[in-house]
């Protein structure tokens, strides 16, 4: 989620109201968002991914004006009809582009601020540069048509902050090119912006020309582009960024987008025409209000009302009716919303297997053992090698430390690797716990594991352990003698009901105490639960 | 209580031995029993004022072990008279050089050029101090005071003192010897029980007040008696639980609840896929709608417009979030209308790990399915688990985003202690899920709890980490 930091002074101007903090908390609330900083800057965090419009500073309060009654209706923007032209060649892999030209009077602080909107905006919503990059120029050196084109590697310009150098090792060398470059890297040809004189601008999603891409607030009139691989996402940045342009003060040309077969003007504001479904409006919220009051209240979210609802340009996150009723809520204020008890009549319970748990953990505690609860991530080496067993786990493809790389497949070694935590503490030690595993056929089982360690441990105490769980629960066990890899040999054996094997017990091989680092010896038994439990109700 | 009656067997054996006084060793060996039980009877005794103890102390002096080597100036003069001897050579003698200066104060020898030769008067020399050693251990006698500074000091002889202790009996334990004490009985035996010989017996008061070894007994692990009782919480309100697998396809996790497979949270990096895992079984009904709500939207809504890969869809992860369980449900034939429905489950957070953060999480979420369901009747079912979980009035509902939900909703309890703190998140199902799992028209509130910090604000655990301990002392003290 992202946070964006604005100076506080620019975010009053801009607003044109001055709020107490409280006042801005419950607005921002409005919008999903919280203010972490209220001091010389203002800090905001954005919940909602899905709404980039309002993390710049110019949307943020286009949207508060309307909140705070400032300002109300559809917020957009009068563009000048297009004069300039970009041409669109082919470019697979990165087909979609928006740019216009932007008249105005640029600052230090305007250009700072530019420049962390696309930072955020192209690394967070544009899913660091591959969905959408953004790029800006002085317009005034650049000659009319631009193209959007591909080129070969081999061809040359001077990146920013660099030596003149071929495209391929800008992708190698350049730091920008090291960052972002694996985004083109397999392209036959690469993407440019270039102008009617063959000036490259830009190899976009990359980086500029030092010669024709490089803005300071001395600049007057800027040449603006997004390009990406998603249409829409490319057409809603142009809207975003020209409404924030738009806010500063500068006038909005707009350009022609011609690409092989067709032709498109962008930025395009021309908003999305939604119906209000008054009759969902009651049913989601049940606040008994007129069609007028509504539409009243999509008017401080910044929606055009004007026959049906029109959706500012600079969102697409409204699909649906749904949408515009969260919007009328909000700005009715989910705390001036009474809450209604729920009505609706169901019986309570668990399932059956829930219940088995419960019921055998209730049997182990009254023998005295003591429950743990542990983590399910494990690594590979406590379940098989320390354990001297082999066996397929489930993995994982990456991991922030090799310690937790792997889903645990039985319950045993985590007890173990719990008493080997507590070689300080009284003995004996009895412990156990009940949860799912998982193991290499990814489908979880229902476990349950004792042990007791002590210097005079032995099987027979797993035995009587059983012995007495089995009897509770009215069932009855054969033990089959097994030497189980993990076990002493002659030490272990295999717990079966209704000849099928549901468990084993044991006493620890002193190997695996050896791997695990325990000096006292350790009798253990686990259970499958799940089987234990159908073959217990098949019967 | 009766005095007799609080005495320890111990106490009632050394009692009637102290007709006179007696120090530790004779009791133990009159009583049989070892010095360290005698001590202790002594002492408990003692406390009860029944005997008293009278300390001795015996100074005396004895030979230290170079005084058993007998007197060095008599060795030295030995030496001498039999021919003069170089000084160095005498001083190799333990106290030889001291030996030297005694013998030539008595006149026995004389120095000369490095050399000790004998005096006339040598040969009848005698050593009162050999004497006086031969009678050690003893205390000197005033006589001998002088001498036997001189040979402590010169460290042949060693003055220590050696306590005895002297028990003897009071007034109040003759009496209560005479009243007699042996009828008093320390254990009750089946034996007493069938002969009925337990009748005009006392037995041995105790003393309940001292410390009793420890017992560690079996319990449940505090937090997961939490869920424990969570789970009940929730069955009281009539919500059912439902279950889900640990590895989730990405189907159920994410697909299943609206979020498009661009969405950034769906990067691989934002969950644990799992290796080589092999593409999840899925309905391909049930793919094929909500395929069809991301990529065309339902009822007429523009849905998310792209291309949906349904491989993308079938691969494996750790579950995210609790809400898969939900997922499943909602598509479920046998999903109950109304039904209410929750489940606990293990979570996973691809993280960095720490103080606050483990990749292991537990979330309690659920539905609520039914007709004629409100924004307003989420916020009253939240109302209810802040009062159930929280023990609070207080709470404070903001919009909040989820994918699934719209109108969504954010609950925050205020927290005797901690102010405002988040308790979850809620909100109505979107038609995109709705839709195309329960293809039927009813309304879906959907709601989560963070239960882990729900859980460390109930037990009053500071660290996350303590509610996963790994500490056995910590357990077992630990409060159920």
């Amino acid at each position: 989620m992202p946070t964006l930091t604005y100076d506080k002074k620019d975010f009053f101007a801009l607003l044109g109201k001055l709020v107490s903090e409280e006042e801005l908390v419950e607005a921002l609330s409005c919008l999903k968002a919280e203010l972490a900083e209220f001091g010389e800057n203002i800090s905001v965090e954005f919940n909602d991914t899905n709404l980039p419009w309002i993390w710049s500073v110019e949307g943020l309060t286009a949207m508060l004006r309307g909140l705070l009654g400032v300002e109300k209706g559809l917020a957009t923007v009068d563009v000048k009809k297009p004069e300039r032209q970009t041409i669109v060649d082919k470019v697979p892999g990165r087909q979609h582009v928006a740019t216009f030209v932007a008249k105005g009077k640029m600052s230090e602080s305007l250009l700072e601020n530019l420049i962390q909107l696309q930072e955020k905006f192209c690394e967070s919503y544009g899913k660091k540069r591959q969905k959408v990059s953004v790029g800006l120029y002085p317009a005034k050196n650049i000659a009319f048509p631009v193209h959007y084109t591909a080129i070969e590697g081999t061809m040359a310009f001077t990146p920013l902050d660099g030596e003149h150098m071929s495209i391929t090792d800008i992708l190698e060398k350049h730091p920008k090119g090291k960052e972002y470059g694996h985004l083109i890297a397999s392209m036959k040809k690469f993407p440019v912006f270039m102008d009617a004189n063959n000036h490259i601008l830009s190899l976009p999603p990359i980086i500029n020309s030092e010669e024709m891409g490089k803005v300071d607030a001395d600049t007057k009139e800027l040449f603006f582009d997004a390009t990406g691989t998603d249409e829409r996402i490319v057409k809603l940045t142009a809207a975003i960024f020209a409404f924030a342009l738009s806010k500063r003060g500068f006038a909005i040309e707009s350009m022609n987008v011609s690409y092989p077969k067709h032709n498109v003007v962008m930025p395009d504001f021309t908003p999305q025409e939604m119906k209000l479904d008054m009759a969902q409006v009651d049913a989601l919220l049940a606040l008994d209000i007129s069609e007028p009051t509504a539409k009243g209240l999509l008017e401080k979210m910044r929606y055009g009302t004007k026959g049906n609802i029109q959706v500012p340009a600079m969102r697409n996150d409204v699909m649906h009716n749904v949408d515009l009723v969260e919007d009328v809520a909000a700005a009715y204020g989910y705390s001036n919303m009474e809450a209604i008890p729920i009505t609706t009549h169901s019986v309570g319970g668990t399932t059956p297997l829930q219940n088995f748990a419960d019921d055998m953990r209730a049997l182990v505690v009254g023998c005295g053992y003591q429950e743990i609860f542990s983590a399910m991530l494990t690594n590979p080496k406590s379940m098989t090698k320390d354990m001297r067993v082999k066996g397929k786990l489930a993995e994982l493809d990456s991991y922030y430390s090799s310690s937790y790389s792997a889903l645990r497949s039985w319950l045993t070694p985590v007890l173990l690797q719990f008493l080997a935590q507590n070689k300080h503490v009284d003995y004996p030690q009895n412990i156990f716990e009940e949860g799912p595993a998982t193991s290499g056929t990814l489908q979880d089982e229902r476990k349950l594991a004792f042990a007791s360690a002590h210097s005079e441990v032995s099987a027979t105490e797993m035995k009587e352990v059983l012995d007495f769980v089995f009897d509770a629960i009215g069932a009855t066990y054969e033990v089959k003698e097994k030497d189980c890899e993990w076990c002493i040999p002659g030490r272990s054996a295999e717990i079966l009901v209704n000849k099928h094997r549901v468990g084993w017990f044991g006493e620890l091989h002193p190997e695996v105490l050896a791997n695990v680092k325990l000096e006292v010896p350790v009798a253990g038994a686990e259970l499958d639960l799940g089987r234990l439990f159908d073959h217990l109700t098949a019967s | 209580m009766s005095l007799a009656e609080s005495l320890h067997v111990l106490e009632r054996q050394i009692l009637p031995l102290l007709k006179t006084a007696k120090t530790v060793p004779e009791l133990a060996a009159e009583s049989k029993l070892p010095e360290v039980s005698v001590v202790r009877a002594l002492q408990w005794l003692e406390k009860k004022k029944l005997v008293a103890t009278e300390t001795t102390t015996d100074t005396h002096f004895d030979v230290t072990e170079r005084g058993k080597q007998g007197l060095p100036e008599k060795a030295v003069l030995a030496l001498v008279l039999q021919r003069p001897q170089a000084i160095k050579d005498l001083a190799q003698i333990q106290g030889g050089q001291a030996a030297i200066g005694v013998l030539r104060q008595q006149n026995l020898v004389i120095v000369k050029d490095g050399s000790v030769e004998a005096t006339a008067e040598a040969s009848k020399a005698t050593f009162p101090e050999e004497s006086l050693l031969k009678k050690m251990p003893c205390l000197p006698s005033k006589d001998d005071k002088g001498l036997a500074q001189s040979l402590q000091r010169r460290g042949l002889i060693a003055e220590t003192t050696k306590k005895t202790v002297k028990a003897f009996i009071t007034d109040a334990g003759k009496n209560l010897v005479q009243k007699g004490i042996a009828s008093v009985v320390d254990q009750l035996t089946p034996t007493m029980l069938q002969d009925g010989s337990w009748k005009g017996k006392n037995f041995r008061r105790y003393d309940l007040t001292s410390i009793a070894p420890r017992l560690h007994g079996g319990k449940l692990q505090p937090y997961k008696k939490f869920l424990d009782s969570v789970r009940k919480q929730f069955i009281a309100l009539g919500f059912e639980e439902m279950d889900g697998p640990v590895v989730e396809s990405d189907f159920w996790d994410m697909d299943a609840l609206y979020m498009p497979q661009f969405h950034s949270a769906r990067d691989i990096h934002e969950g644990y896929y799992v290796k080589n895992a092999p593409p999840a079984d899925v309905e391909e009904g049930v793919m094929k709608r909500v395929k069809e709500a991301h990529e065309k939207g339902v009822e007429g809504s523009s849905g998310w417009q792209y291309d949906f890969d349904v491989n993308h869809a079938k691969r494996q992860l750790l579950r995210t979030q609790g809400t898969a369980c939900s997922a499943r449900m909602l598509a479920n034939p046998n999903l109950k209308i109304p039904g209410k429905y929750f489940a606990i489950s293990r979570c996973f957070r691809y993280d960095v790990i720490d103080s606050t953060h483990l990749p292991d999480f537990n979330q309690v979420e659920g539905i609520v399915v039914d007709k004629n369901l409100t924004l307003r009747h989420m916020i009253g079912l939240l109302k209810q688990f802040a009062k159930i979980f929280a023990h609070t009035d207080e709470v404070k509902v903001v919009p909040g985003y989820f994918p699934f939900t719209e109108p969504s909703v954010e609950l925050f309890a205020k927290h005797p202690e901690l102010g405002w703190i988040e308790l979850g998140g809620a909100g109505v199902c979107r038609p995109g899920v709705v839709q195309p799992l329960v293809q039927k028209d009813v309304q879906v509130l959907a709601w989560g709890i963070g239960v882990d910090r729900l859980g460390m604000f109930n037990l009053g655990i500071k660290d996350i980490r303590n509610l996963f301990s790994k500490d056995l002392a910590y357990l077992r003290k630990a409060k159920v």
